[in-house]
């Protein structure tokens, strides 16, 4: 009888009576949200009793066509939420909605993520290791920069402008990330470094932010060596929101009389602050929008630590049908700043050193600079049917980087600093050809060009680019109704100034075997590389540390295999706790370093290091007290051995701890803390010690930050006190860290 | 749930108990004082454009290669000495006491940041002489920009 259904409208469309016989038939559709009016994709709604259903596209909607007139029990269910069903009655020519809101079982098992397979499904039901930050988390904490976000994760630690997975990194001097970063879905490397653009980001329209551990490059290619960070933002709202949120708060004067000695700024308080903005609303139901503007000035707590920054970033969403939908993210940013790069001493780390004999020359520890950075982000989805869709994307991303000159506090023309562009484009087809299996297929191409005063590339000149090109699939099988079997495999192709192509297939195998309904056991294989960035390969410059190029860098790679397990305990009715154990172990080779090349009388970034990493962690999230308390944990295990030289690898501490706590004290008031713990780096870079002094100088990172709020309709004030134990520790070896502060924020949500 | 609290608030405590890093103690300092007579004068000295400093530096190493004039932590370094002059004198306070294996007069030659050489050895006992708490330590240092001693030394 079913397939009389299915072929019958085929058939009357081939006889021309389409028009007059689907008006006999009628259409259920609606949308799926959690408890807190959160799109859910990828729910199944089914018709009881038949063989019709679907899954909810990434805004959590559905629709059923064609459906002959009757009584139907419509039914959502995804694992981790309470299964819900709606009885109907469709008249002829009807068109039903239907909505749902799924209630979660346990805690957080319903949450939604993106990074580990390209498309929407259950964290629960993820086979691999991954975290998810709240927009909660981030208020809370009043992250500005996407650094303070990621201190906050379990086995992730930030040295400076390295974002440290499992101690996939370490401290690189600043140069080439082994994480990627993703904005909604797209790379976001500097053209030039392939850095993190910390600041870049619209913070007050964050959803979440995802934390991949582990390789990445079978989905995303090169930089997702040691993991992938991927910042998604807000949807529109179906009200309009207007949120504004002004900070300001002091450093306060160093301890010790030594340091402040050194320098006069020490002795007083050092003032910072900032206000954003952000707007988001629908213009009906086919255009959205949302606008966030963040202003930061920071005097800093170290000499020549001095910020200021302004940036503006905007999306808006035109969906000119239910099927179709286009987005632009465009975003600005201005930035004066000083980079404090290692400091003077240890009886002098408020200074930034110098690596002049002459000790009248500039120090050498700072690189002070004003940055521009542009991103326009766009991308088209088309719904072909409710079995496949496709996406396309572009992107953009200019980096202006113009030095200051230290002695008249002017800035210098773009001919002494940086220029760099990447941009390139993606389709990523998603098709689900039955209810379990998922083919994710595409194609993405990429091109940097970088004209920096510091580059000189194999013509000489100062122009550098590496063109990409990939091909990437992935096969995602429930076997069972329990067995879930992941696997991917990618191809890029990379043209190096036009000297030398790259090649790497990255392959990636996964399972997850859910016993019962709350645990879910995995176990995961990848493989990830890094291409050297322009600044590893063609930096050739004396101004600072002197820098010779090295055309024959080849890329970093890694393997890593993992298993684990995640388990939700309900505690509750309501609340609950969810565990995450992982033991993980990873191999690293070719990984790129600075070396002293005696002869030439520089450093030259090669490939120097053979290294495996293992360990295990441990992650747990607890809703305890009906909601009103809420306590995160977590510990990672790192055994980091250098086996070129089998020493321990530099940089990594071999354990870290995490402990969050937040609770709703009484009627309005709301009370958290963080702890962070990370032991001393059991070694550093002999090259690093040789010539910063006191590099050597190690502690342990011990940080204590406590914060009280009071939360009313949409007025929110908290006092935020980090570092509260005024414990002095290193962020990089020869780089203090902010001692304690006081900030105050007000927030209205409008 | 209360145990939960005490235990968290706890946790920081019992780990916070020390500040973390703290400046290391100011170690008792000397002085060095010394004579740098140039063989030579003033024939031998080379043109200004490659004498762009010219410096007294004691070392507390002795150099593998020129990089090791970044260690600005391990070495003590007078003001810039005169150009063209049959000697000089200089005066360094303010000296960690210690043992200096490897001193002498180094000379930049170019813009280059690494580009010093040294041009004179310090050479009576050895070529080390030691900086003792509250004491004046003197040394003398031949210059010979016409012969150089080898560099890096054996």
């Amino acid at each position: 009888m079913t397939s009389v259904f299915r072929i019958l409208p085929l058939l009357l469309l081939a006889c021309g009576f389409a028009s007059g016989a689907w008006a006999q038939t009628g259409v259920i559709h609606g949308a799926v949200r959690d408890d807190g009016g959160i799109p859910l994709p990828g729910v199944n709604v089914t018709l009881a009793g038949t063989t019709r259903g679907t899954a909810t596209d990434a805004e959590g909607r559905y629709r059923l066509t064609r459906l002959p007139p009757g009584t139907y029990t419509v039914a959502a269910s995804a694992v981790g939420f309470r299964r819900e069903e709606r009885r109907v009655s469709l008249a002829p020519g009807d068109t039903l909605t239907v909505d749902f809101t799924l209630h979660e079982v346990v805690l957080r098992s319903g949450e939604v993520v993106v990074t580990a397979t390209r498309r929407g499904q259950l964290a629960s039901t993820v086979p691999a290791s991954l975290t998810t930050l709240t927009p909660r988390e981030l208020d809370v904490r009043n992250v500005v920069a996407l650094d303070d976000a990621l201190r906050f994760v379990p086995g992730v630690q930030v040295q400076g402008n390295q974002v440290n997975v499992r101690g996939s990194s370490g401290f690189a001097y600043n140069t080439g990330s082994r994480v990627l970063l993703l904005l909604d879905g797209v790379p976001l490397l500097s053209p030039d470094t392939d850095g993190m653009p910390f600041d870049a980001l619209p913070f007050a329209r964050i959803e979440r932010v995802e934390v991949l551990k582990g390789p990445g490059s079978a989905l995303y290619g090169s930089g997702a060596l040691g993991g992938v960070v991927n910042v998604i933002t807000k949807p529109y709202p179906d009200a309009p929101e207007t949120s504004v949120r002004l900070f300001g708060g002091i450093y306060e004067p160093v301890r010790y009389a030594v340091w402040r000695a050194q320098w006069d700024g020490a002795s007083k308080a050092r003032p910072f602050g900032g206000a954003a903005f952000s707007h988001a609303r629908r213009f009906g139901e086919k255009l959205g929008m949302w606008v966030n503007l963040a202003y930061r000035a920071d005097a800093g707590y170290l000499h020549f630590g001095k910020l200021w920054l302004f940036q503006g970033y905007a999306k808006v969403g035109w969906r000119p049908r239910p099927t179709l939908r286009l987005e632009v993210l465009g975003g600005m940013l201005a930035r004066k700043k000083d980079n404090f790069l290692f400091w003077n001493g240890g009886r002098d780390a408020l200074n930034p050193g110098n690596l002049s004999l002459n000790p009248d020359a500039s120090p050498a520890g700072t690189n002070d600079a004003f940055n521009n950075q542009f991103s326009l982000l766009p991308s088209f989805t088309h719904l072909v049917s409710p079995t496949l869709f496709y996406t396309l994307k572009a992107r953009l991303f200019a980096v202006l980087i113009r030095p200051i000159d230290d002695r008249t506090g002017r800035i210098k023309p773009v001919s002494d600093g940086t220029l760099g562009f990447r941009y390139g484009g993606e389709a990523q087809f998603n098709w689900q050809p039955r209810t379990g299996r998922n083919l994710t297929f595409g194609v993405s191409a990429d091109a940097n060009a970088t004209r920096s005063s510091f580059f000189v590339t194999n013509d000489g000149d100062e122009i550098g680019g590496q063109p990409e090109g990939a091909v990437f699939a992935q096969w995602e099988h429930a076997a069972t109704d329990h067995l879930r079997l992941v696997a991917g495999l990618r191809f890029d192709g990379y043209r190096i100034d036009a000297a030398e192509t790259v090649t790497r297939l990255s392959p990636k195998l996964s399972a997850a075997w859910t016993l019962g309904r709350r645990l879910t056991v995995r176990a995961a294989f990848g493989q990830g590389f890094r291409v050297p960035s322009l600044a590893e390969r063609f930096t050739d410059n004396r101004d600072f540390v002197p820098i010779v190029r090295n055309l024959t860098l080849h890329p970093e790679t890694s393997t890593s295999v993992e298993t684990g397990l995640r388990a939700l305990f309900p505690l509750a009715s309501t609340t609950g706790a969810q565990l995450d154990l992982a033991l993980f172990w990873n191999a690293y080779e070719n990984l790129i370093e600075p070396k002293f090349i005696a002869d030439r009388r520089a450093f030259q970034f090669v490939n120097l290091t053979r290294a495996r990493i293992r360990g295990l962690e441990a992650s747990v999230d607890a809703g305890l007290a009906d909601e009103r308390v809420r306590v995160r944990l977590g510990y990672t295990f790192l055994d980091a051995e250098d086996l070129t030289e089998h020493l321990p690898l530099p940089f990594r501490p071999r354990h870290l701890f995490l402990a969050s706590f937040d609770a709703r004290v009484a009627g309005p008031v709301e009370a958290g803390l963080d702890f962070r713990f990370a032991s001393r780096p059991e070694r550093v870079d002999s090259d690093f010690t040789r010539f910063v002094p006191d590099a050597d100088r190690l502690v342990d990172t011990r940080v204590l930050d406590l914060r009280l709020g009071v939360r009313r309709g949409g007025l929110h004030a908290a006092l935020l006190i980090k570092n509260a134990l005024e414990y002095y520790y290193l962020e990089r070896p020869a780089y203090l860290a902010p001692p304690r502060h006081f900030i105050l924020r007000l927030q209205a949500d409008l | 749930m209360r145990a939960l609290a005490c235990l968290l608030l706890a946790l920081p405590l019992a780990f916070g108990c020390d500040h973390g890093l703290a400046p290391p103690p100011e170690p008792p300092a000397g002085a060095i004082r010394g004579i740098v007579v140039y063989a030579g004068h003033p024939d031998a000295w080379p043109p200004r454009s490659e004498v762009r400093d010219l410096r007294f530096v004691a070392m507390r190493f002795v150099p593998r290669d020129t990089a090791d004039f970044l260690q600005l932590n391990r070495m003590e370094i007078s003001e810039t000495l005169r150009y063209r002059v049959p000697s000089d004198t200089f005066f360094i306070d303010d000296v960690a006491a210690g043992v200096f294996p490897f001193s002498g007069v180094a000379q930049h030659f170019s813009d280059d940041l690494l580009a010093w050489r040294p041009v004179g050895l310090y050479e009576e006992n050895g070529g080390v002489f030691e900086v003792r708490p509250g004491e004046i330590t003197e040394v003398s240092v031949t210059v010979d920009f016409r012969n150089p001693p080898k560099f890096p030394p054996d």
